[in-house]
C-alpha cells in the first residue's frame, strides 16, 4: 500500500497527529495520495518562488524536484511516465511489517525504480 | 594531564641525558589518555539515558527516565543534564552526581531538542508537534516566551554571541533566524528537504545546515543570510537516497565539520574551509547525532539502528571503538567530570 493509518516511522507519527486533530481518523492511502499531491504543488512554489502553471510544471517535471513525505528517502517523478518514485508500504492493517524496496534488489537509476514497471519493460510511452 | 605535567616537571629537573626518556614518558601519558569524561547518551525506545566512561569506554551506568527521551543537553558546570521526554510532554532534570531525575521544566507539548544559551540561564526547546520553540529560564523553571515557528521544528542552533537561535522546521524546509533579544523571526532560509541540524561555524561566519532528505548541508552566509553554497555527499556503492546527512558538528577550531549520513551509516569529514570531503568514517547503523569530548580529541556518534555508540579519534580520523547502548540511542552530551 502507498500509505496506511499505522504507518508511523520517519515522522509519519507527526503527520497522522495532525491530520487526526484535522479529520478525527487516522489518514488512510487516499487522503495521503491528495496530501503528496498538494505537497508536491506547495514544494514547488516555495522553490521556485512562482505561482505561474507552466514555471510549476516545468520545475515538477525537470530534473531538481524531489519531495520528503514520511517514507524515509526522498521521493522523485520518473521523467518518461512522470509517476512519482515512492517506497510500498507492506502491512496488514494493524501494522507495518516491512517497507519495499526490499534489501539487495539493485537499479541503475534508483532502487525505487524496482518496483512498477521499468522504463525498458513497456512499449507505453508519454502523450 | 596531571600525570604528564608531573613527569615533565620532574624531567626538567634532571640531567639532559635523561630528557629522551622523559619525552617518551610524557608520550605515553598523553597517549594513554588521562583524562575521564562522562557521555550520557538518550535511548529513544530504551526509554533511558546511558551513561559512558570515556577513558574506560564502558558503559558504567543505565538510569531509567521518561518516554521517549531524544535531545539532552547538560547545564554549565555539567551537574544537571536536562532530557526531552517527548511522549510526557516535559523536560526532566538528571541530577548527574545522584544520577536520579530530580525535576521537570513545563516544555510544552512533545519536546525533541533543545539547547543552552552561550550564559547557561536559558533553554531553548523545539516542540515538534506544535510547531513552536519555547525558552525556558533555568534558574525559575519558567517557560518566559513561545516563538511560532515553520511545521515540525527540529534542529537548534545558536550565534557563538548568543544573538541568533536557528530553528529549522522539517517540513517547511527553512531555517528560521530568531533574534535572542526580541524573540522574533528576523529570516527565513529555504533549504534542502528536511532540514535537521543547524550550526554556526566557531567565528560566527557562517551557518552550516544539513537536510536529511535533500541530501545536502546548505552553507548560509551569516551576514546576508543567503545559501552560498550546497555540499553534497557521494559514497560508492551507496544509492543518494540512502545518503542522509543529519547530525552536524565543528572542531573548536573550526578547521573540520563532521556530518551524520543516516542510513549511509557514515560520518563525512569536511574541510570547513574549501568544503571539500577528506574521508567518510563507518559506523554504526543509522548514525544520528554527535558530541565530541570537551578536549576535542574523540567524537561520539549516537547510531540509532545498530544501538551502539561510535567513538572516532579525531587526529587520526578512525574509529577506534563502539559501545553498545540501550535501543534506538539519540541523543548525547559529554560532560567534564
Amino acid at each position: 500500500m502507498s500509505w496506511d493509518g499505522t504507518h508511523e516511522q520517519w515522522g509519519a507519527i507527526q503527520l497522522q497527529n495532525r491530520f487526526m486533530k484535522l479529520a478525527s481518523r487516522r489518514m488512510n492511502a487516499r487522503d495521503n495520495n491528495a496530501w503528496v499531491a498538494m505537497r508536491m504543488i506547495g514544494e514547488v512554489a516555495t522553490r521556485t518562488g512562482s505561482n505561474d502553471p507552466k514555471v510549476i510544471r516545468d520545475y515538477l517535471t525537470g530534473p531538481d524536484f524531489a519531495i520528503a513525505a514520511f517514507k524515509g528517502q526522498k521521493q522523485t517523478l520518473r521523467h518518461w511516465n512522470q509517476q512519482l518514485r515512492q517506497p510500498i508500504l507492506l502491512g496488514d492493517g494493524r501494522m507495518i511489517v516491512s517497507v519495499s524496496p526490499q534489501e539487495g534488489f539493485l537499479h541503475q537509476t534508483s532502487e525505487l525504480d524496482t518496483l512498477g514497471f521499468d522504463q525498458p519493460e513497456t512499449k507505453c510511452k508519454l502523450q | 594531564m596531571q600525570v604528564a605535567m608531573k613527569l615533565s616537571i620532574k624531567s626538567g629537573m634532571r640531567a639532559i641525558a635523561f630528557n629522551v626518556f622523559a619525552l617518551h614518558a610524557l608520550a605515553f601519558a598523553i597517549t594513554s589518555q588521562a583524562i575521564a569524561f562522562t557521555a550520557y547518551v538518550s535511548n529513544e525506545k530504551g526509554n533511558s539515558i546511558s551513561i559512558i566512561d570515556t577513558d574506560k569506554l564502558a558503559v558504567t551506568k543505565t538510569v531509567p527516565v521518561g518516554h521517549r527521551p531524544r535531545g539532552i543537553a547538560l547545564n554549565k558546570d555539567g551537574s544537571e543534564l536536562y532530557i526531552c521526554a517527548g511522549d510526557d510532554d516535559l523536560i526532566q532534570i538528571l541530577d548527574t552526581k545522584k544520577l536520579a531525575i530530580v525535576g521537570t521544566l513545563q516544555s510544552g507539548p512533545d519536546p525533541e531538542l533543545l539547547i543552552l544559551s552561550p550564559d547557561g540561564k536559558l533553554l531553548y526547546i523545539s516542540n515538534e508537534n506544535d510547531n513552536l520553540v519555547t525558552a525556558i529560564d533555568v534558574a525559575t523553571r519558567k517557560a518566559v516566551a513561545e516563538i511560532p515557528v515553520g511545521v515540525e521544528p527540529e534542529g537548534m542552533g545558536l550565534s557563538p554571541d548568543g544573538k541568533v537561535l536557528v530553528n529549522t522546521s522539517e517540513t517547511t524546509n527553512m531555517a528560521h533566524l530568531i533574534d535572542t533579544q526580541t524573540r522574533k523571526i528576523f529570516a527565513n532560509v529555504l533549504v534542502d528537504a528536511r532540514p535537521r541540524a543547524a550550526q554556526y561555524t566557531p567565528d560566527g561566519s557562517e551557518l552550516w545546515v544539513t537536510s536529511e532528505v535533500g541530501g545536502t548541508v546548505s552553507v548560509i552566509d551569516a551576514a546576508s543570510p543567503k545559501v552560498k553554497q550546497k555540499i553534497g555527499f557521494e559514497v560508492p556503492g551507496l544509492s543518494k537516497e540512502a545518503i542522509q546527512p543529519v547530525g552536524l558538528r565543528f572542531t573548536p577550531d573550526g578547521k573540520r565539520a563532521f556530518v551524520a549520513l543516516g542510513p549511509a551509516n557514515r560520518v563525512a569529514v569536511i574541510d570547513t574551509a574549501t568544503k571539500k570531503i577528506e574521508k567518510y568514517l563507518l559506523v554504526g547503523q543509522r548514525v544520528w547525532q554527535l558530541a565530541f569530548t570537551p578536549d576535542a580529541k574523540f567524537l561520539y556518534t549516537t547510531n540509532g539502528v545498530s544501538n551502539d555508540v561510535s567513538v572516532i579519534d579525531v587526529a587520526s580520523l578512525k574509529v577506534v571503538k563502539s559501545i553498545a547502548v540501550g535501543s534506538f540511542p539519540w541523543g548525547v552530551a559529554i560532560a567534564p567530570q
